[in-house]
C-alpha cells in the first residue's frame, strides 16, 4: 500500500469494470421485450418529482431564495452560487470549485457586478469567504439551527439560481473522512527511469478532462522530474482537491504538457469506468467534511455554496459538494455559524483599526 | 463493488429501439393520481413517507459477493428476501447479506427469473422473526403519478451512511416493469420501491442516463412465479411474463358494462364457458365499463392468478359470479 498507494484502488475498479460489462450484455437482451406490453400511460413530465408544476408550488420560497444568492466568476455565463451572509456584504462560496472561475467578481440580481476582496480561504470546510462594498444586501437567516429528518422535503437553486430543484433529506448525518486527491489514472509497472508510464484513465477524472492518455509518459509534475510511481504519488498527494498542477509529458516520443485540476479519490474510484450518471457531473472534492447532511436534490457542482431550504423557507445548511447521481452534501447551520461568524468579526475589527 | 446496469457502454441501436418503444405518446385518459402536486399533497408524502420509513429500512438488506455489492429487501418472516436476477446470477451461490443493524449473514440464491430480473434468495432460518415488509398484491392497481420511495445501498453498503432514501412518483407502468423519478445508481440493484403505505411495489433494477430513467421489475414477475423461484427454477422464457390472458374481446354496451364479442379457443374465458353475448359488470368487484380498462386489469395480473367476474349470460338477467384462472399470453 505504502510503495504503491494508486494501484490498489485502481485494480479493484477495474474489477468491476469488467464484472460490469458482463452483467450488461446478459440482463439487456433479456429485459428489454418486456416493454412491448407496456402500459401507454405516462406521467406528463410536468407533474413529476422536478417538473414545473410541482415546483411551482415553490414559487414564493424561491423568490426569497432568490434574493440572497449572487453568483461568483468572471463572467456572466460561467459562474459559481454564492450565498449572501450579511446585509453589508460578506458572501461565502465553495473553495475548492471557486479556483477555476477566477478572477472573481461577484453577480448581482439586479444584472450589477462588483469587484470582491477575500477574506479567507478555509481549507477545513472548504469555504471561501469574501466581501464585496454593497450596503443593504438581503442576507440569509442562518441564526439558528433547523432540525431536519430523513424523508423531510429540501430545495436549492440551480441554474445560476434561475430555476429550483426538490428532493429529501436521505442518508444520516456524519463526518466524511478525507481520501486524498488523485489525476485518476492506474500507473503501469513501475520500470521506466525517465518518467511513470500511464496505463489507464480513469472516465470523468481529472486526468481525462485535461488531456491524458494511455500510454502517455509522465515526466515532470510543476517542473519537477519524477521518476517513480511513489514519486509522483507523493507529489499528488502534497496537494489539495481543486488544486491545479502541471504535468509534462511524452506522448509517442513527443513532449506535451497540461494543466491536471486534482479531485479527491472516493470521487474518482467511485466513478473510474464512468458509469456514474451523475447528470451535470460532480464536485472536485467531496470529502474530508466534519459533518454533512445529505439530500437528493438534483443540483450541479457549480451549485455549490448555495443555501438548502426546508420547503417552509427556512435555512437548513450550505450545499457543499455534488458527489454522484444520487447524493449531494450539505453544511449544516451548526457546523459553519461558529467559525464564519468569529471571521467576519475579526475582519470588521480589522478593518475597523485601519 | 458496483453490480447495476448501465447503457452508456451499449450499442447505441439498442438506447433507440428502447426508447422509442417505451417513450410512446399516451392513449388513454390522464389517471386520477397523476395529477399536479400541491403543496398540501408534498407535505402529505413527507408525512407518510416519514411514518413508514423505520419499518421499511429495518427490511433492506445489502447484499455482497467476491465482484459486486447490491440491495434487497426481506419480505418474509423467515427470511425470504427479493433482489433483481443480474444480482443473484446463478442458483444456490452464496451471499454476504448485511442486516439493517450492521449485523451479517449468509444468504442463499433461489431461484430467479432472467427474462425480468426478479430473483429470490434465502437468509438463515431466524432467531424470532426477520423484520419484514409485506409486497403489494394488487399490481393492476399502480398509476402513473402515485407516490413511491426508494430504498438502497448506493455504491454499496456503508456502515456509516446507512440506508438512502430518494422519494418520486411512478411515471410509467408496464406489465413487468415500473418507471418512477425515484433517482437510481449503482449498487441499488435489487433494493425495494415502496408505495406510501410501506408495501414494496418494485425492485430496482437498471438505470438510463436520464434523472427519471429508473426501471424496477414489478411484483407480477414475482408473484407468477412465486412458488417455481422458491423451488430454485430458473425461468428464461420472457413471454411468460407478459401479463395475465384471458382470451377474449369486449364492447361497451349500453348499460354500463361491457359485452363480449369474441372468445378465443382453448383460452381461460373459453374453459369459464363464457360466450360471446355475455356481459361482464365487474372484475373483483370493480365495475369496468371501457374495453381497454378491462384489458388493462387482465394484462397487469400474473398469469396463474384467479379473477372473479361478474357476469350476465347472453339471455338472462341474474348476473353470476365466476372464477377464472389467468393464463400466460400465448406464444403468437
Amino acid at each position: 500500500m505504502m510503495t504503491k498507494p494508486f494501484s490498489q484502488p485502481a485494480a479493484s475498479a477495474c474489477r468491476y469494470f469488467s464484472v460490469l460489462a458482463a452483467m450488461g450484455t446478459l440482463y439487456f437482451q433479456a429485459a428489454l421485450p418486456s416493454f412491448s406490453h407496456a402500459d401507454d400511460r405516462v406521467l406528463p413530465a410536468d407533474n413529476r418529482t422536478n417538473g414545473e408544476s410541482t415546483l411551482d408550488n415553490l414559487a414564493q420560497v424561491m423568490e426569497k431564495m432568490r434574493q440572497s444568492q449572487v453568483a461568483l466568476g468572471k463572467s456572466r455565463d460561467a459562474t459559481l452560487a454564492a450565498t449572501v451572509l450579511s446585509e453589508d456584504g460578506y458572501i461565502i462560496a465553495k473553495a475548492s470549485e471557486a479556483q477555476q472561475f477566477k478572477p472573481w467578481k461577484i453577480f448581482l440580481q439586479d444584472g450589477s457586478d462588483i469587484k470582491v476582496r477575500i477574506v479567507r480561504n478555509d481549507h477545513e470546510l472548504d469555504l471561501l469567504l469574501l466581501k464585496v462594498e454593497r450596503q443593504g444586501m438581503q442576507a440569509i437567516e442562518w441564526g439558528q439551527s433547523i432540525a431536519v429528518q430523513a424523508g423531510q422535503w429540501l430545495c436549492s437553486l440551480t441554474g445560476s439560481s434561475r430555476e429550483i430543484r426538490l428532493g429529501v433529506l436521505s442518508a444520516r448525518t456524519r463526518d466524511i473522512p478525507d481520501s486524498g486527491v488523485v489525476l485518476g489514472v492506474l500507473m503501469g509497472a513501475d520500470e521506466a527511469e525517465d518518467g511513470v508510464l500511464i496505463e489507464e484513465v480513469a472516465e470523468d477524472s481529472p486526468a481525462q478532462i485535461a488531456g491524458l492518455q494511455a500510454n502517455d509518459l509522465v515526466v515532470s509534475v510543476d517542473g519537477k522530474k519524477v521518476t517513480s510511481n511513489r514519486m509522483l504519488n507523493q507529489m499528488v498527494n502534497a496537494r489539495r482537491a481543486g488544486d491545479v498542477v502541471k504535468l509534462n509529458y511524452l506522448r509517442e516520443g513527443s513532449p506535451g504538457e497540461c494543466e491536471v485540476r486534482l479531485a479527491s479519490r472516493s470521487r474518482v474510484m467511485m466513478n473510474w469506468a464512468g458509469e456514474d450518471f451523475a447528470n451535470g457531473g460532480t464536485s472536485v472534492r467531496t470529502d474530508n467534511f466534519p459533518e454533512i447532511i445529505q439530500h437528493e436534490i438534483p443540483l450541479i457542482p457549480a451549485d455549490m455554496g448555495s443555501a438548502v431550504y426546508n420547503i417552509e423557507g427556512q435555512v437548513v445548511g450550505l450545499n457543499i459538494a455534488r458527489v454522484n447521481r444520487v447524493t449531494t452534501f450539505a453544511l449544516p447551520i451548526s457546523v459553519f455559524r461558529e467559525p464564519i461568524e468569529k471571521w467576519i468579526k475579526e475582519d470588521r475589527e480589522k478593518k475597523s483599526r485601519q | 463493488m458496483f453490480v447495476f446496469q448501465f447503457i452508456r457502454r451499449r450499442p447505441a441501436v439498442w438506447c433507440l429501439v428502447a426508447l422509442g418503444t417505451f417513450f410512446s405518446p399516451a392513449l388513454n385518459a390522464a389517471a386520477d393520481t397523476d395529477k399536479p402536486a400541491t403543496l398540501r399533497d408534498l407535505q402529505q408524502v413527507q408525512k407518510k413517507v416519514q411514518a413508514v420509513l423505520s419499518m421499511a429500512e429495518k427490511a433492506l438488506v445489502a447484499i455482497e459477493s467476491g465482484s459486486g455489492a447490491a440491495s434487497g429487501v426481506i419480505v418474509h418472516p423467515d427470511g425470504l428476501v427479493l433482489t433483481a436476477a443480474h444480482v443473484t446470477m446463478e442458483v444456490g451461490h452464496k451471499y454476504k447479506v448485511i442486516l439493517h443493524d450492521g449485523r451479517t449473514v449468509e444468504g442463499t440464491a433461489l431461484g430467479l427469473d432472467n427474462s425480468t430480473d426478479a430473483a429470490m434468495l434465502q437468509l438463515p432460518a431466524p432467531a424470532t422473526a426477520w423484520p419484514y415488509v409485506s409486497i403489494n398484491r394488487e399490481t393492476h392497481q399502480l398509476k402513473p403519478g402515485l407516490w413511491c420511495f426508494a430504498l438502497g445501498h448506493p455504491g454499496g453498503y456503508d456502515k456509516d451512511r446507512g440506508r438512502v432514501l430518494r422519494v418520486g412518483r411512478l411515471i410509467k407502468i408496464a406489465s413487468n416493469m415500473l418507471q418512477s423519478d425515484c433517482v437510481l445508481m449503482a449498487g441499488d440493484s435489487g433494493g425495494p420501491l415502496f408505495n406510501l403505505n410501506g408495501e414494496v411495489i418494485g425492485i430496482h433494477s437498471q438505470i438510463w442516463q436520464g434523472r427519471d430513467q429508473n426501471l424496477h421489475v414489478g411484483m407480477a414477475p414475482f408473484l407468477r412465479s412465486w412458488d417455481a423461484m422458491k423451488r430454485n427454477e430458473v425461468i428464461h422464457t420472457w413471454a411468460q411474463g407478459s401479463g395475465g390472458w384471458i382470451g377474449l374481446s369486449t364492447a361497451a354496451d349500453d348499460n354500463d358494462g361491457l359485452s363480449i364479442r369474441a372468445v378465443a379457443k382453448e383460452s381461460p374465458a373459453e374453459r369459464a364457458a363464457l360466450k360471446a353475448g355475455d356481459r361482464i359488470l365487474k372484475v373483483n368487484n370493480v365495475s369496468v365499463s371501457a374495453p381497454v380498462d378491462f384489458s388493462e386489469i387482465i394484462r397487469r395480473r400474473p398469469a396463474g392468478e384467479i379473477v372473479t367476474l361478474e357476469v350476465v349470460p347472453a339471455g338472462a338477467e341474474q348476473s353470476r359470479r365466476l372464477d377464472v384462472k389467468l393464463s400466460p399470453r400465448p406464444a403468437d
